[in-house]
């Protein structure tokens, strides 16, 4: 019997092409042209006031708009800052973790404020000895009122702001919404009571493990793989947020007081109420 | 034809969601892990306000308290007067008289007189010298409240080196509770679970037994140092949750102690006695209590104190048996009454002993006026020749020796001053116009013995003279 010569019309080879050929090539554009997900980095190496938590925020509303923003790694060295401007953040993550897995990654110090912050994200790393806690408040408390012959005012407190007794209380206030802070985010996990973690106290992370303030001692990179193991990634990219989200040019701006000498110190330059660690030894040149 | 019956249309769809499926699988490993975020209820924070509470009822006393109170002003304290004003106005509704001792006169002087003394953080010791003489002052029967406040040290910056030295206040008290048994802690107290507004506003609701924590149910103290009471009472007792700053731990601290004689108290806070603080819980209560400890100052009289060894204001004096007034006793007379304008009393010459307090002049011969009030004391001036016996104290030679006998009495305080002569009289008439004087005297808490001449008569009588023998004349 002869073989049966299997030959391709010219027509049947183009209708092959047509139906298989081109879907598979128009598949393959289609996958390659896909994004690549995103683990979004943010990264905080200064005092959260309003020009850094400002640019803070301009990144976790990128992160929260764009799909392809998978997690987010928060990576923190800051001893904390102003009480409104670290809640606002706060509040913002807390508005991204409702989509997103947010992992945070202490290096340096993450103190009163830092803290805050990172109570607000799903899992905490750091260096056994980062900087960890400090939770609760500082304030400077308004003068004693009194009047002055060539200013007038209105009201008692329209000078100073409110009574001594009454900021004493408001800082009251405020420790204890940060402990409900820190209750509510690390939940189970936290090992100790209020008599421990309202002392003020900063520890190392090894000793913050112990206690249940932080996660797990791990770099920067474990942290990124964890944010991308809850984000259900398994190839990914890493990009720094603040390079596509926009932030406007640095301002120079004095947070911490710089005395005639010009020697920075470790206070708030402004007076108010702040979630921030303040060494007991001044900076020097 | 249906379409979708044609194999080559699945197999094109295939083809192409297998290379995007592909690329999913590549990339993703399985659905995203969100959490529940949950924030804090903000709104359901309260801030705390203070217990306050209502001034205690205060029936002035029938009988004002007289004491003076002074108020230590000259050892580096750290607290303004108007801090003070609930407590002095306390104070002056029970009739005591605030005095601030800042300068002249010193501390010796003004504790002669005082019925308590009052230091406040102060960041000057006192000196052994005030030491010793509060030491002496609380044993007679004076108060001595000591304040300290862990907000109230010194800062002292040291521009050469940079550094900064912070002294505490406790370190200039201390030396004066040593005496006591009582000490303070350089640390401040705090609670971390229940306070009142912030964790160093510290509640008290434990009490030692003791008529300051009469009517007492909470108290608050602000930044306070820890007492210890020694063999003392512990006044205000913390619970288990009050902590020290210098350990981080507890065990019944206490923010206030009294000594075990009942005379000195310690405190460790001084914001708590001052507005709007005071009105906050008991503390006005205790305020009272305090006000009413530092009344109850009552020294034992004691001719130390001189000249405040009377309890009138108004003393008289009075000439006995041959003394009168001449013109040489009107001279120190009016010296004295100066001297006693000084230091609040009206002096007035009397015709005859009416009571009252007063001054009695006599000399050692016998009088009927003097010895009813000698007699008892076991003194007769009828058996006296060259010496006079004073029980308990011995043969004392009345030549150039004045006495004073002192004899505190409801009716009326007496001082007997007896002397040799008139003219020894005026000599210590004379001394009298110094409020030291006694300092050269062998001085008893009754009696005092007093050098005041050479012995005789220095004025009427000519002092014997021997002529010289005329010398020979050489002859010529």
């Amino acid at each position: 019997m002869a073989k049966k010569k299997l030959r391709l019309t010219w027509s049947q080879a183009r209708r092959r092409l047509l139906w298989f050929g081109l879907p598979l090539a128009i598949g393959i554009l289609i996958a390659a042209a896909l994004p690549r997900p995103v683990i979004g980095v943010i990264r905080l190496n200064d005092a959260i006031y309003s020009f850094t938590a400002r640019d803070l925020i301009s990144q976790i509303e990128y992160a929260r708009t764009h799909s392809r923003v998978r997690a987010v790694v928060l990576v923190l060295d800051t001893p904390g800052g102003t009480v409104v401007d670290t809640e606002s953040v706060y509040l913002e993550l807390s508005r991204l973790r409702a989509q997103k897995p947010v992992v945070t990654s202490i290096n340096g110090m993450a103190a009163s404020g830092g803290y805050y912050l990172s109570v607000g994200t799903d899992y905490i790393f750091a260096k056994p000895t980062s900087d960890v806690g400090n939770i609760g408040v500082i304030g400077y408390l308004p003068p004693v009122p009194r009047v002055y012959e060539e200013i007038l005012s209105t009201g008692p407190y329209k000078l100073w702001g409110m009574p001594r007794d009454e900021f004493m209380r408001q800082i009251d206030l405020i420790k204890q919404a940060f402990y409900r802070a820190v209750q509510l985010g690390r939940g189970d996990r936290l090992q100790v009571g209020p008599e421990v973690v309202l002392t003020g106290q900063i520890w190392p992370g090894s000793e913050a493990l112990r206690l249940g303030l932080i996660d797990a001692i791990g770099p920067e990179s474990q942290a990124i793989e964890y944010a991308a193991q809850l984000a259900g990634l398994r190839h990914y990219r890493v990009l720094e947020l603040d390079e596509v989200a926009g932030i406007e040019p640095e301002i120079y701006y004095y947070f911490f007081y710089r005395d005639p000498q010009g020697v920075t110190l470790p206070y708030p330059a402004e007076p108010g109420l702040y979630l921030l660690y303040v060494p007991s030894l001044p900076l020097k040149p | 034809m249906n379409i979708l019956k044609r194999p080559h249309i699945w197999i094109a769809l295939a083809l192409l969601l297998a290379p995007i499926l592909g690329r999913m699988v590549w990339d993703y490993r399985g659905l995203p892990r969100i959490s529940q975020a949950a924030l804090p209820d903000y709104l359901d924070v309260q801030r705390a306000l203070p217990p306050v509470s209502t001034p205690p009822a205060f029936t002035p006393p029938g009988r004002p308290a007289r004491t003076i109170v002074v108020i230590d002003r000259a050892h580096g304290n750290q607290f303004q007067p108007a801090e003070l004003q609930p407590l002095t106005d306390a104070l002056t509704a029970r009739g005591v008289t605030v005095e601030f001792l800042q300068g002249d006169p010193p501390l010796d002087y003004r504790l002669r007189y005082a019925g308590a003394y009052v230091v406040i953080a102060p960041s000057v010791a006192h000196t052994d010298a005030e030491i010793s003489a509060l030491r002496n002052f609380v044993a007679s029967g004076g108060r001595l409240l000591v304040i300290t406040d862990a907000t109230r040290g010194l800062l002292e910056y040291d521009w050469f080196t940079g550094s900064e030295l912070y002294l505490p206040d406790v370190d200039a008290v201390n030396p004066l509770l040593a005496d006591h048994g009582l000490s303070i802690t350089n640390d401040y107290i705090y609670n971390l679970t229940d306070y009142e507004g912030n964790f160093r506003n510290v509640y008290f609701r434990s009490f030692g037994e003791d008529a300051l924590t009469a009517g007492l149910s909470q108290v608050v103290l602000y930044g306070a140092h820890s007492v210890n009471a020694g063999n003392g009472t512990p006044l205000l007792i913390g619970d288990r949750g009050t902590l020290s700053s210098l350990t981080d731990r507890g065990g019944a601290l206490a923010g206030a102690a009294l000594s075990a004689s009942g005379r000195v108290l310690a405190l460790g806070d001084l914001t708590f006695l001052a507005m709007p603080y005071v009105q906050v819980a008991d503390n006005q209560i205790l305020l009272g209590n305090i006000a009413d400890f530092l009344a109850a100052g009552a020294r034992e009289p004691s001719l130390v104190n001189y000249p405040f060894i009377f309890s009138a204001q108004e003393v008289s004096i009075i000439t006995t048996g041959e003394v009168q007034w001449t013109a040489d006793l009107l001279g120190p007379l009016a010296q004295l009454q100066a001297s006693f304008r000084a230091y609040g009393f009206d002096l007035q010459p009397a015709a005859e002993d009416i009571g009252g307090d007063r001054i009695l002049l006599g000399t050692y011969a016998p009088s009927e006026a003097l010895a009813v009030y000698l007699q008892p004391l076991g003194i007769d001036l009828e058996q006296v020749t060259d010496s006079i016996t004073l029980p308990g104290f011995g043969e004392v030679g009345i030549s150039g020796n004045a006495l004073l006998l002192y004899q505190p009495a409801a009716g009326g305080t007496r001082l007997i001053v007896l002397a040799e002569t008139t003219d020894d009289l005026m000599t210590v008439l004379s001394y009298m116009s110094t409020s030291d004087f006694t300092s050269s005297c062998l001085l008893r808490a009754d009696l005092a013995v007093c050098s005041v001449g050479y012995g005789g008569s220095f004025s009427g009588e000519e002092t014997p003279v021997q002529e010289a023998e005329p010398a020979a004349t050489p002859a010529g």
